[in-house]
């Protein structure tokens, strides 16, 4: 998982590498340029976006956890301001973690829909989006420490 | 010539795009495997598809594979970050001319296409070429025809650029005898028309003419 997001910031840096370097180029017209410049900024923010991430899973690789009992359905329910109507669960694990996962999940989805079901004592979160998450390597890290994550398109299970 | 990039990085496509344009070359631009297969058919003119192998939605080899008939008509080279042997193997056995790891500098693009397309071309003013092989004039992509003598003319120029060439030695390098200077004069404002600048090829009073 690590590998994927450290390959994505080498293509990423790469391709700031080359749009950059073409800007040099003197026979380039200037309302290309501004194209190129835009592009940059997004870009480099990206960039930034990843290793804060990369940054995050290798801190969480390191700390200790905190581990205390968080009833899921409510902690998504604060997240997301949404009334969920399922039985809820409680599980053992960081506060400040799981809605960090949670989180990077919900930042990326711009529209969604939230699914849930509780049945033999396992919790089963669906998150049915609009938009396509391309970074949600935190929440892969985190919550496969305490169930299972499983992406497809147009949706992200949990299951806990 | 015209070219197909696939790139889903916005960030690279675009660079890419406008770098290629800037170059001479007629470019489309596609960000996903859907948009590429979908609207390629309306390009049927394509000489070279740039591609990326993993996008968004697939992966480009295995999509190639489904459509032989484009493989087999137009030259690919694969760019991408994931160069492991298997991959590499992939994208030769599928038929593409070239594989071109990530990062690269957009140098770099240009020798591998004028490799795999075996071109000669000299750059005159920006976004006009004349390539060497076909005797044409390239200008924003498009291919402008000389005659026999305008290509000579131009050869001469710009295997001397920056030099001022007599008439008389310009005379002899083209038409090997004797001819009116008229005959000159007429040829030069024929290949400054083609070019579409007058002042690409300037006339020095008493010494001749030089191509900037």
């Amino acid at each position: 998982m690590e590998r994927r997001l450290v390959h994505t910031i080498k293509n990423k840096l790469g391709a700031i590498k080359f749009a950059s370097s073409v800007l040099n180029k003197k026979n380039i017209p200037s309302h290309k340029k501004d194209v190129i410049i835009n592009n940059l900024k997004e870009a480099a923010n990206e960039a930034i976006e990843l290793f804060e991430i990369f940054s995050e899973i290798d801190k969480f690789k390191k700390s200790t956890l905190n581990k205390e009992e968080i009833y899921i359905v409510s902690l998504l329910q604060k997240l997301t301001n949404i009334n969920l109507n399922c039985e809820d669960k409680a599980i053992l694990f960081d506060k400040i973690w799981l809605e960090k996962a949670f989180n990077n999940i919900l930042t990326q989805i711009k529209e969604y829909e939230i699914m849930l079901s509780f049945k033999d004592n396992q919790l089963k979160i669906i998150f049915l989006f609009h938009n396509e998450p391309i970074y949600i390597d935190l929440a892969k890290e985190i919550f496969s420490e305490i169930g299972k994550i499983k992406e497809d398109k147009g949706k992200i299970e949990i299951i806990l | 010539m015209k070219i197909a990039v696939l790139e889903d990085e916005k960030n690279l496509n675009d660079a890419l795009t406008i770098y290629l344009e800037s170059e001479g070359y007629e470019v489309k631009s596609f960000y996903s495997l859907k948009e590429f297969f979908s609207s390629i058919k309306n390009y049927q003119d394509i000489d070279l598809i740039i591609g990326d192998v993993l996008l968004p939605d697939g992966n480009f080899l295995q999509e190639l594979k489904k459509y032989p008939h484009l493989a087999q008509n137009v030259k690919v080279i694969i760019i991408s970050a994931k160069t492991d042997i298997e991959n590499i193997k992939k994208a030769f056995n599928i038929g593409a001319e070239d594989f071109i790891k990530k990062p690269f500098d957009y140098e770099e693009i240009i020798l591998r296409i004028n490799k795999i397309f075996h071109l000669k071309k000299q750059k005159i003013t920006d976004n006009i070429y004349y390539d060497f092989n076909s005797k044409a004039l390239i200008k924003n992509g498009k291919n402008i025809l000389l005659t026999k003598k305008e290509s000579k003319l131009l050869e001469v120029f710009l295997k001397n650029r920056g030099q001022i060439l007599s008439a008389d030695y310009l005379i002899n390098a083209i038409w090997e005898e004797p001819v009116p200077k008229n005959t000159l004069t007429v040829l030069i404002k024929r290949i400054r028309e083609k070019i579409g600048k007058k002042d690409i090829i300037i006339s020095k009073r008493d010494l001749g003419y030089i191509l900037f």
